[in-house]
């Protein structure tokens, strides 16, 4: 009987999957789920990643497990080097961004994506008049066409998330959303959402590359406001019992990987219990 | 080394009085982590308006001046406070159209105050923001050919501050100053700044300073006034002082129905 887990777990053990060792990993600012899965990564195949942490802005080689407030101190104090972000914008990112070895991979959040892996993080609707305005794209516009390979995550795998063309492209894709050439294009290569794998190429676009235990390609399609091509489509490869138990007992035991899972208001109830203590409670059991 | 240089502290007022309506005004410190709060709190009491505020992104100190109807035109690339929620008071006035938003990222704020300390009207960038949104929503972002390469190129407009505010953990009174935690962009903002106000968790002799500190971030010349004021960046965080308070951004998220 394998050991039951949760789809954060899953999307942490995907994403770990993806980062090579010698990697350069950018880590967001209050996206656990994509920092413990680089923990993971970086404990299990990738000793000699090196992270950015955002919170302290430094470059690290030693490990960090997840925190709240505590965060702060303990990206300091494991920092290899503290960087400016004009050092930042101005120097590191334009100078080796673009460079094979080592690569450097983000893991970014989008509110939407189209097939061709254009993302928009600023507005919902027309820009002047917009029916919903998001927190912003922060860096993504500056690095997207320079980037070797980029990939995103969504944790509520929805028709309004995956859309048929993005409000506002923050992140540049493959094509314009019409499956024009970009002349500046970014290189999206993967997807992972709470119910598939998606791969992104430059000719077919997003295609279906493994569902979720318990997860069929009919829900996925449903769930997609854009025509995904269907593929040779595999199952999600499940986390090890050694994965599960780096991130419940070293990397991550509050639970915080599990904040991106809901939505603000239900959210926040969360965090008050974590900053008291109380680990974030698990979604029910992938199944399969 | 300094024991002859000025002393530059004031008080809140005293600096406050730098400011001058329709001013650009760059915060320093990001996300949750060493905003000038309470220095917004006075800019809000003292009915100051129609300020630019320039920031790398906007959280509670933002919230501050926006809800006291201080700023005309924010520029910025993110407004939020992390996974507690958005900025509720910004997202309001910007839908509003009482606050004029222009959506920055990290390298048009970087390359827009680097050309700035340049005295340059723009610099280039050969990738970054290149074939976006934000090239078609802002005019000022402007696409033209080399003539000297022939490559395309996107020109970032300088940001030139009238002043801007930085709050840190330790400074002396000659306005030495350390960060000890992320320099953010405010080493490149005072670059950048005519007015560069100083706000401190505690003043300290720059012995002090620079026995617990090594070196420090900001130097005196760099710095026009020092306003001393614990607890001036809380409910963010200013370490090693104190880290975010998140009951309290959560109660203020709560209070506001965001």
């Amino acid at each position: 009987m394998p050991e039951a887990y949760g789809v954060d777990e899953l999307l942490c053990a995907v994403i770990s999957r993806q980062v090579d060792d010698g990697d350069v990993l950018l880590e967001g600012i209050g996206t656990f789920l994509p920092a413990a899965a680089y923990e993971l990564a970086r404990r299990c195949h990738a000793p000699n990643a090196i992270t950015f942490t955002p919170v302290g802005t430094v470059f690290r080689a030693r490990p960090l497990g997840t925190a709240l407030a505590g965060y702060e101190s303990a990206a300091l104090e494991a920092g290899l080097r503290q960087v400016s972000y004009g050092e930042m914008a101005l120097q590191y990112l334009p100078a080796y961004l673009g460079r094979q070895r080592p690569a450097w991979k983000e893991f970014a959040r989008p509110a939407q994506v189209d097939r061709w892996g254009n993302t928009n993080n600023v507005v919902i609707g027309d820009y002047a008049t917009p029916t919903f305005r998001l927190p912003g794209a922060v860096g993504i516009p500056d690095g997207t066409s320079l980037l070797r390979s980029i990939s995103l995550y969504v944790p509520r795998h929805t028709v309004r998330v995956l859309v048929p063309e993005v409000d506002f492209v923050s992140g540049l894709g493959w094509r314009r959303a019409d499956g024009e050439l970009r002349e500046k294009h970014g290189r999206p290569r993967l997807l992972v959402t709470d119910l598939a794998v998606i791969t992104f190429d430059s000719e077919r676009g997003a295609t279906l590359c493994s569902v979720h235990p318990g997860v069929t390609v009919d829900d996925v399609r449903a769930a997609t406001g854009f025509d995904l091509v269907i593929g040779q489509v595999g199952c999600t490869e499940p986390p090890t019992p050694e994965e599960l138990d780096l991130l419940r007992r070293e990397i991550d035991p509050l639970g915080l990987r599990r904040l991106e899972l809901y939505a603000a208001r239900p959210r926040r109830a969360l965090l008050r219990a974590a900053l008291r203590g109380d680990a974030v409670p698990k979604p029910k059991p992938v199944t399969p | 080394m300094f024991a002859d240089a000025a002393d530059k502290r004031v008080s809140m007022d005293e600096a406050l009085g730098v400011l001058d309506p329709g001013g650009i005004v760059g915060l320093g410190g990001m996300m949750l982590y060493r905003r000038p709060v309470a220095f917004c709190r006075a800019v809000k009491a003292s009915g100051l308006s129609e300020l630019t505020v320039v920031t790398f992104s906007a959280a509670v100190e933002t919230e501050l001046l926006v809800g006291g109807g201080t700023v005309d035109t924010l520029r910025t690339c993110y407004a939020g406070l992390e996974m507690f929620g958005p900025a509720p008071a910004v997202r309001a006035a910007v839908g509003s159209g009482e606050v004029r938003l222009v959506d920055e990222t990290e390298l048009t704020l970087a390359a827009g105050l680097q050309a700035a300390a340049l005295g340059l009207p723009w610099l280039p960038s050969a990738e970054g923001v290149l074939d976006t949104d934000y090239v078609r929503v802002r005019d000022d972002l402007v696409e033209f050919d080399d003539a000297i390469s022939g490559r395309r190129l996107l020109a970032l407009p300088a940001i030139e501050l009238d002043a801007c505010v930085l709050h840190v953990p330790f400074a002396d009174p000659a306005g030495n100053a350390v960060f000890s935690s992320s320099p953010t962009l405010d080493r490149e903002m005072a670059c950048a700044s005519d007015i560069v106000i100083v706000t401190a968790e505690e003043v300290v002799d720059t012995d002090t300073l620079l026995a617990r500190c090594g070196q420090v971030d900001l130097l005196g010349f760099q710095t026009t006034f020092v306003v001393e004021v614990a607890g001036g960046a809380h409910p963010t965080a200013c370490h090693p002082h104190y880290g975010y308070d998140g009951e309290a951004l959560c109660d203020y998220l709560e209070a506001t129905g965001a």
